[in-house]
């Protein structure tokens, strides 16, 4: 609730400020961007963020927004017929792939020519993504397959997506769209990057930066199984005694037998 | 503006570990759906709650973990009971318990071969298939048997415990155990075989260790139960530590909410079981087996929805 209110000063700000700007001797074909936070925080009851992305731009300018997050280091396992049974019948590690790849813009894409469109990743197809991917594997060769399964497999998560017309434009000088980070997007820092196309050019880019961790209780369980996971262990030991004991002490119990 | 708001009250609760977020509530009423069961028939629970959380979402190396985490909980209370009244025999206890702790530490293992060769998923499914799947039709049989037939027992189950009461008595390193003794190597197969089953599947394997204490080791039924939950508390704090080290698969998160759950359900199953009759609870408790089984089952022969599974490892891991 805050996080949101934050976001209507913020855009309120933005708004005071662009209309004081427009009196001023602003150089036309300015971009500015920025986001309703730049640190999304795990905490217990973490469900997914929504954040604003707004910003002004260059006159007579359509824009295009790209957020993704760090590369990832993924095994795609495929099930198959075993028998009777379902079970994995091949694997293939693939790395560079973004955990969560989005493009919203104002606009039809096929209004931005194909060459900006591939050369900027923002096309319907994730060209970005397929020319990133680097497959480890010897188990298999048709690695194209793979790759449209996987990214039909995280638009179904809400992971990757492309949303035309997404972007709101008001009064030709000022945009915004809310960005849905999903709660089972990676931990990271998440790049922003937002591009003014005008007369079939880019003619802006701008660059922000969110970053998504875990904090407080997530964090330092997260840290202590991963990196002192004897402790951890020993802390679920403790805890399973104390409530086992303490629960007998406190409701004096019968008996669940095991 | 062409974006849908999210509803930002509903009660989420991530798992660090887990890497999911789940309904907290749901989880709650899981853990207490569980506890009163438990209470009712007298079971670890374990063999339901694995599968029910593998079916909400939790990955079920995750889920195995977890709930082994939460069983040492429960049956640290439940054996400190019978502790108090004298049902515990701690030599063979202590014994089962040695042989389960190699035997969890093979089953860490193995979880870990099986989840680098991508087939820990299958594999634990499997085996909850085949062990509650004859589980349940043992205890169906059984049952249906005691409520038509009253007490009429198969021969088989006169002429075993004495074949293997002279099996006991011959093998080496024998303890003391009621007015006789025992070979101590029994025990400890005992505890080698439920250790494996509890790190590979989440289990405590009380429905298991209570047959063999009772007809392997001829034990006094009084003390078989107390016995077991020793054990079974031994065996699942085992377990924990060797999975957190090993596998780092325990969720704390999961398993403190499982353990809160669980502990108020438990209390209103206990005084429920005893209103029903004995052939009655084992009866349905079979159906629940059985049930849960057959759901399993059908997750494996079944044509997956979605035949690709996405796994996310640290960069260089």
């Amino acid at each position: 609730m805050t996080r949101l209110l934050a976001a209507l000063v913020g855009w309120a700000c933005l708004f005071l400020s662009g209309a004081a700007a427009w009196g001023a001797d602003r150089p036309k074909g300015d971009l500015a961007s920025t986001t309703s936070t730049e640190e999304v925080e795990i905490r217990l009851g973490y469900h997914g963020e929504e954040i604003l992305i707004y910003g002004s731009l260059p006159d007579r300018a359509e824009v295009a927004i790209k957020v993704l997050s760090p590369p990832e280091v993924l095994t795609i396992r495929r099930k198959g017929r075993w028998g009777p049974f379902w079970t994995f019948v091949e694997s293939v590690r693939v790395e560079g792939v973004p955990g969560l790849f989005k493009v919203y813009t104002s606009g039809p894409l096929d209004e931005i020519p194909a060459a900006i469109r591939a050369r900027y990743g923002i096309d319907h197809s994730f060209s970005a993504v397929r020319r990133q991917a680097r497959f480890r594997s010897p188990d298999s060769l048709i690695f194209g397959g793979y790759l449209d399964e996987m990214i039909a497999l995280k638009e179904g998560r809400g992971l990757f997506e492309v949303r035309e017309g997404s972007v709101e434009k008001i009064k030709g000088r000022l945009f915004r769209t809310m960005f849905h980070l999903p709660a089972a997007a990676p931990t990271g820092t998440y790049r922003v990057e937002v591009y003014a196309v005008r007369d079939d050019r880019v003619i802006g880019v701008d660059r922000g930066e969110i970053r998504v961790e875990k904090v407080g209780l997530q964090r330092w369980l997260t840290r202590l199984a991963g990196e002192h996971s004897g402790l951890y262990g020993a802390l679920g030991v403790v805890l399973a005694v104390v409530w086992g004991v303490g629960s007998v002490i406190l409701f004096k119990e019968k008996g669940v037998h095991g | 503006m062409p974006v849908e708001p999210k509803a930002s009250n509903t009660m989420e609760v991530y798992l660090p570990i887990a890497g999911v977020s789940v309904n907290l509530f749901l989880l709650l009423a899981l853990g207490a759906a569980v506890g009163f069961l438990s209470g009712m028939f007298g079971v670890g629970g374990g063999f339901l709650l694995t599968p029910l959380l593998i079916l909400i979402g939790v990955p079920s190396t995750v889920a195995a973990a977890s709930a082994a985490n939460q069983i040492a909980a429960v049956s640290a209370s439940a054996a400190l009971l019978h502790s108090q009244k004298g049902n515990v025999d701690f030599r063979i206890g202590g014994l089962g318990s040695l042989g389960s702790l190699a035997g969890a530490l093979m089953g860490v293992w193995s979880v870990r071969a099986l989840h680098e060769s991508g087939s820990a998923d299958f594999a634990i499914r499997f085996g909850y298939v085949v062990l509650l799947g004859s589980l349940g039709i043992f205890m169906a049989r059984e049952s249906f048997r005691a409520l038509r037939g009253g007490l009429k027992r198969g021969s088989s189950q006169i002429v075993l415990p004495a074949i293997l009461a002279r099996w006991r008595s011959s093998w080496p390193l024998q303890v003391p155990l009621g007015e006789g003794s025992v070979s101590a190597l029994l025990p400890v197969a005992i505890g080698v075989v439920v250790g494996l089953l509890a790190a590979l599947l989440g289990v405590g394997g009380g429905f298991l260790m209570v047959p063999a204490m009772v007809y392997l080791l001829g034990m006094p039924v009084l003390m078989v139960v107390g016995t077991s939950l020793f054990q079974i508390f031994f065996t699942m704090l085992s377990v924990t530590f060797l999975q957190a080290v090993t596998n780092h698969t325990v969720d704390l998160v999961l398993a403190v909410l499982l353990m809160l759950g669980s502990t108020v359900g438990a209390r209103f199953g206990v005084g429920t079981g005893t209103r029903m009759r004995a052939a009655e609870l084992r009866m349905l408790l079979s159906f629940l087996v059985l049930g849960v089984a057959v759901m399993m089952l059908a997750g494996l022969v079944t044509p997956p929805r979605q035949p690709l599974v996405l796994s996310t490892e640290p960069p260089g891991g």
